[in-house]
């Protein structure tokens, strides 16, 4: 095969267009190999210049069908990739993208056995990222300390009603009061410098959180580099269709050291002989995506106060799995004729109950057509839990950091050594909204460690602003329908 | 023998409407070569009105639905319609490198992307549903045989400004 390379570019086109699957035959079965196709990437930059000009690269989608000049439309533009932290469009700011024994799996016929029931043997065309063997970890340090022993957890010696993931006193509690012109104020009673709070094996199994944390990031730093992602969408309509870029413009996205991870795609068709509703072209997909930051701007000049961060990413989502496929197939159906629901009566006109009440009746149907039905058919019994997704964002940030808006407190931060002692009380620190109080304390520690490069202080884990845990899809159908664009229920006024 | 027969026939579907070059290396260029063999491709296709791709696919019959509100069966047609436009690249490089690997003793098809995509205008009247694979339209330009999905467009010059390179090969 690797004398071929006839094939190897045939293959490679086949990997980009989406034909017809169909299932294989026993026959067909036996002469799978496992083989595919690799690849790695060096010196990865896209880049587009800014709309309007001539190096512009432009993506539109066309809601509307007819003429396309006075359709409704989203474009997509100002498209960039290149290494995090590099300058776009430059020649030096590539980046790379999978290795040989890590690389882009961009092309695999792969033999699946379903886990339960039947268990059906699928072939399937597998498309695999770099590090697609990667697991999420615990970006949790309150879970990931009930499952290593956090002493004071278990003793029920933390602080439970503000800050879970410490011990009892770490920060003062605050009194709160509301004067001097400020929306509120906390205050408290002094803490002496030297005064301790024991921090039982915080720091310990802190370390090991982090240390859980950078095995990640050095297995994905074998794997590929970080990358920052630009693009910017716009929205015409007939409101704004003559009007400047700037009011067509809907927002920019900026996914800043970005990578993924655990993240494939397997595809194979299910014959309606053996799944019934659940066949056709079949999918089992993950996306893993960690990222430094991820920023949507809605002014289109950057505004930073119209800037809405979301930092410190880590997203997994499962969808579909070989036991549990999203299917796409296309259907013959009949829908509901918009503003003409009716439905049967609670009571036949003879007064007796009538058994389908609540159904709608047949002559609010429209005649059939065609549609796309997605369906994840219902998760095996013996499987007892579909496959989890987990979703974290340390913080968020709402525009300027120093908007009085976002800030909703000024708190003294009280510095501790890794024997809980105090060493420092850094005045008046400004507490904003939806970032952990975790996260203030820890830019006071860096603060001081760079101005104490002789007497470092320890860090201490930080809390999540979102954690959305046990994501799963149980069942999930969607049938499309026709949007009847005609005014038939028409609001005059 | 089923994967050949899928990948030949596909290279030789998707390169029939392409217009290649293969271009004469200079002296400066040949001073560069260090791999064993190499191809530089530039290519232009001009997609004209009526260029049309349908796809078909069987419905599932209302038989294979317990009280569902499906009916029918037959085949849908996906149809991208009327595909127009221009897609451009030069120098597009094609090599047969070795010494890739961890212990150095592979080898893998080097393919070094163009400095720039220029497309003009590639766009599809629509994305379409229906049951032939050929969507007709009324007066106003609307189709009235097909459900209409979606229309698409792309126009500009999208950079690789880097030199990228792609290296490919075969894995268990």
């Amino acid at each position: 095969m690797k004398n071929n390379p006839l094939k190897l570019a045939s293959l490679l086109l086949y990997s980009q267009f989406g034909w017809a699957l169909q299932a294989l035959d026993e026959h067909q079965l036996s002469n799978v190999t496992g083989e595919g196709l690799g690849a790695t990437f060096d010196n990865v930059v896209l880049y587009s210049g800014n709309l309007g000009q001539p190096d512009d690269f432009e993506i539109k989608l066309y809601l509307d069908e007819g003429d396309q000049s006075q359709s409704d439309f989203i474009r997509i533009s100002e498209l960039r990739l290149n290494k995090s932290g590099e300058e776009p469009g430059l020649v030096s700011s590539g980046g790379r993208f999978g290795t040989y024994l890590d690389s882009f799996k961009l092309a695999s016929l792969v033999d699946v056995q379903e886990s339960y029931g039947a268990k059906r043997s699928h072939t399937v065309f597998q498309t695999a990222f770099p590090a697609a063997d990667l697991s999420q970890v615990e970006r949790s340090f309150l879970k990931f300390g009930r499952t290593n022993g956090l002493s004071y957890l278990s003793s029920g010696s933390h602080d439970a009603s503000r800050h879970a993931t410490l011990p009892n006193g770490f920060f003062p509690v605050p009194v709160e009061r509301n004067d001097n012109g400020k929306r509120f104020t906390t205050d408290f009673v002094n803490l002496p410098i030297g005064s301790v709070v024991g921090l039982g094996n915080l720091l310990s199994v802190g370390n090991s959180f982090n240390a859980s944390a950078a095995l990640f990031e050095s297995e994905l730093d074998k794997a590929t580099d970080k990358f920052d992602l630009h693009l910017r969408v716009d929205s015409v309509t007939d409101v704004n269709r003559n009007s400047g870029f700037d009011d067509q413009f809907l927002a920019s996205v900026d996914l800043l050291g970005m990578r993924l991870y655990g993240t494939q795609t397997n595809i194979w068709a299910r014959s309606v002989n053996e799944s019934g509703n659940n066949s056709g072209l079949s999918l089992a997909m993950s996306t893993g995506l960690v990222a430094d930051s991820i920023q949507i701007n809605a002014d289109p000049n950057g505004a930073l106060g119209s800037q809405l961060s979301l930092d410190g990413v880590d997203a997994y989502l499962p969808l579909g799995t070989i036991d549990q496929p999203l299917t796409i197939s296309t259907v013959e159906f009949q829908q509901q004729e918009r503003y003409n629901w009716v439905t049967e009566p609670e009571l036949r006109s003879d007064g007796s109950r009538n058994p389908n009440a609540g159904q709608r009746q047949a002559s609010s149907l429209l005649p059939a057509t065609t549609q796309l039905r997605l369906e994840i058919s219902a998760l095996p019994q013996l499987a007892g839990q579909a496959e989890q997704g987990h979703i974290t964002v340390r913080q968020l940030s709402f525009g300027d950091p120093n908007d009085p808006e976002i800030i909703t407190g000024v708190e003294d931060i009280y510095l501790r050594d890794a024997n809980g002692r105090i060493i420092k009380k850094v005045d008046d620190v400004k507490h904003r909204a939806f970032v952990p109080k975790t996260v203030i304390y820890n830019e006071q520690v860096e603060a001081y460690n760079q101005a104490n490069p002789g007497a470092q202080i320890p860090y201490i884990p930080n809390e999540n602003v979102i954690e959305l845990r046990g994501i799963e899809i149980q069942r999930l159908v969607i049938t499309t329908q026709d949007l009847n664009r005609v005014c038939d229920v028409c609001i005059t006024n | 023998m089923y994967n050949q027969l899928i990948s030949t026939a596909l290279l030789l579907a998707l390169s029939a409407p392409l217009a290649a070059e293969l271009a004469q290396l200079s002296e400066h260029d040949l001073g560069d070569v260090s791999a064993q063999a190499g191809l530089t491709i530039s290519a232009r296709a001009e997609l004209e009105t009526g260029t049309r791709v349908s796809y078909s696919n069987d419905n599932i019959s209302a038989s294979q639905y317990n009280g569902s509100d499906y009916t029918g069966s037959g085949a849908t047609w996906l149809v991208v319609d009327d595909i127009t436009g221009v897609l451009e690249f030069t120098n597009l490089d094609v090599d047969i490198i070795s010494g890739v690997g961890p212990l150095q003793d592979k080898s893998a098809i080097q393919l070094t992307l163009p400095d720039a995509l220029e497309v003009k205008s590639l766009k599809t009247k629509g994305l379409y549903l229906g049951s032939s694979p050929e969507v007709s339209y009324d007066s106003s330009g609307k189709s009235n045989s097909h459900l209409f999905l979606l229309g698409l467009e792309l126009d500009g010059r999208l950079s690789m400004p880097a030199a990228t390179k792609v290296n490919i090969f075969p894995v268990e």
